[in-house]
């Protein structure tokens, strides 16, 4: 009280000049149509509020963040549980999406091939833990039997050995009991492949003299009377010779640690093995056609491989004639019964598609 | 201590404080207000050149200093300076809050110095014209944002001419006895 009736006068001026200054504030309008004393007032203020309003935030933020965590560690546990859920989701997604891809890289196969197939998924392997075995969903109600030859679009991958009515038992080709007649790509070369209970097989009963190149495909021959000649097998990735053996691995195209589907070969067929790689790479010289006497004789000319066919003779030219002659007239050679009414040979046929040398009449 | 310091002092200042009971008169003092008041208002409807005056202020000055009450010239200013700003078109207070600490400053001084000699009472009224002056920029520029003609010469002039002016106007009311 003493201080106030010491300073009295000053309060009283302080109060009158403040008093004056709000009624200033209330009349006078800013540009955006707020009075002045708003302007002053939420000045002044707002610096308090905002300090007060970030201290409440704070306190607000820290209360539930730090203090107040009922229920957290139960939603934590829920959120995990529903993470694992997610994740396994995912695997199975993601499994599916990678089983559709490969599925239809395999029917895209399937059309590919002249032998008929039949899709089938791994469903397990075998019980053996020295054996390299698979078990198919496919069984004999589908048409697998025993003997068939079980393919990817990479490669074979073995043989079934025992069909139930739903699901069959197939041995591998890298199974030490399994055998396969397989040549090679290079040379033709036939051989047997043999499996080493491993991830590679080898190929046994090729000569000493016969070269071997590493990365050499080897094809399925036929020979088995199993796999249908014609499918890759795999490629030469190692190579030893002494003077009386010679030791090829041979490192198979098929995955057959991660089969997911596979093709079992109902109906196979011999399909024919692509040029050699010499072939491919090397120009030939063909002699031309002999010509009546008396007239001069054409020169040899050099074909490369782009346009040459090198295993064509003139038996070959006559018997792809005769084919294209029986394909015009929708006859199938060997089917006809004796004093059926033969194909017309002297039927004009358009030779646009056949080859230069084919061209040349014998 | 020492006695300079005791001079210097708030008890020894206070000591130098006036003690004679000055009252003003309420006919006398109403009448030096609204007479400047009016002058004021109707001075430069014939006299263009004495919009420039503030008579109101030198009518503050006056009545505050020779009451020798901060408290009372701070109403003297109030009142003045608050119908001074009802007289305009400007918002009101704005010569309210000028009027309000001159007349308070004014009061402070005249509570420990008396003034009987015209010749300080006029530079008084210069002074405290210029102080009025530069408290009119700073309100107005910084508080309500009006563009403000601060031309220091010319308020160094209107100054001597208050303070001029206040010579002959003190003369006037002091005729008209405004304290007792």
């Amino acid at each position: 009280m003493d201080l106030f009736l010491r300073y009295r006068n000053v309060a009283l001026l302080i109060t009158a000049l403040f008093s004056q200054l709000a009624l200033l504030g209330y009349q006078v309008r800013q540009e955006d149509g707020n009075t002045l004393l708003r302007t002053w007032t939420i000045g002044v203020l707002a610096p308090f509020n905002q300090a007060l309003h970030g201290g409440v935030d704070y306190g607000v933020s820290a209360w539930q963040d730090y203090v107040w965590l009922v229920g957290t560690r139960s939603e934590n546990e829920r959120l995990h549980t529903e993470l694992d859920s997610l994740r396994l989701e995912k695997q199975v997604l993601e499994r599916e999406l990678g089983r559709l891809e490969r599925a239809t890289a395999l029917v895209d196969y399937q059309a590919s091939v002249p032998s008929k197939t039949l899709l089938a998924e791994v469903v397990g392997g075998g019980a053996s833990s020295s054996a390299r075995e698979i078990i198919i969903d496919k069984g004999t109600t589908d048409g697998v039997l025993a003997g068939m030859a079980v393919i990817t679009s990479e490669g074979i991958v073995g043989r079934v050995q025992a069909a139930h009515s739903a699901s069959a038992l197939v041995v591998l080709i890298n199974d030490v009991d399994a055998a396969v007649g397989a040549l090679l790509g290079d040379t033709r070369v036939r051989g047997v492949l043999r499996g080493l209970g491993d991830r590679d097989c080898e190929l046994n009963y090729i000569n000493t003299d016969v070269p071997v190149r590493i990365g050499e495909t080897v094809y399925s021959s036929g020979a088995d009377r199993i796999f249908p000649k014609g499918l890759p097998i795999g490629e030469v990735v190692q190579h030893d010779r002494t003077e009386t053996a010679q030791t090829i691995l041979v490192r198979p195209f098929a995955k057959l640690d991660r089969l997911d589907e596979v093709l079992v070969v109902t109906e196979g067929k011999h399909q024919a093995l692509p040029l050699r790689r010499e072939a491919q790479q090397q120009p030939a010289v063909l002699l031309p056609a002999p010509t009546p006497s008396g007239e001069e004789p054409a020169t040899a000319e050099v074909l490369d491989s782009a346009t040459l066919d090198v295993n064509i003779t003139d038996a070959d030219r006559i018997r792809r004639r005769y084919q294209r002659i029986g394909d015009a007239q929708g006859h199938v050679f060997g089917e006809g019964l004796p004093g059926s009414r033969p194909p017309d040979f002297n039927l004009r046929i358009d030779d646009g598609a056949a080859t230069d040398a084919e061209r040349q009449e014998p | 201590m020492t006695s300079s310091a005791r001079r210097l002092s708030p008890s020894a200042f206070s000591s130098m404080r006036l003690t004679r009971a000055v009252r003003l008169n309420p006919l006398p003092t109403v009448v030096i207000c609204l007479s400047a008041l009016l002058l004021q208002t109707t001075l430069p409807l014939y006299v263009p050149q004495a919009g420039v005056l503030d008579l109101p202020l030198i009518a503050v000055v006056y009545l505050a200093l020779i009451r020798r009450s901060p408290l009372i010239g701070m109403g003297i200013g109030l009142v003045v300076g608050i119908a001074q700003d009802g007289l305009t078109a400007g918002p009101i207070g704005l010569f309210g809050m000028l009027k309000t600490s001159a007349g308070y400053a004014a009061g402070a001084i005249g509570a420990y110095i008396e003034i009987k000699f015209p010749g300080a009472r006029s530079v008084l009224t210069a002074l405290f014209y210029l102080a009025h002056t530069l408290l009119f920029w700073f309100v107005t520029s910084a508080l309500l944002g009006s563009a403000v003609d601060a031309n220091v010469p010319k308020a160094l002039i209107l100054a001597v001419v208050h303070a001029g002016l206040a010579l002959s106007l003190y003369k006037i009311f002091d005729r008209m006895s405004p304290v007792s």
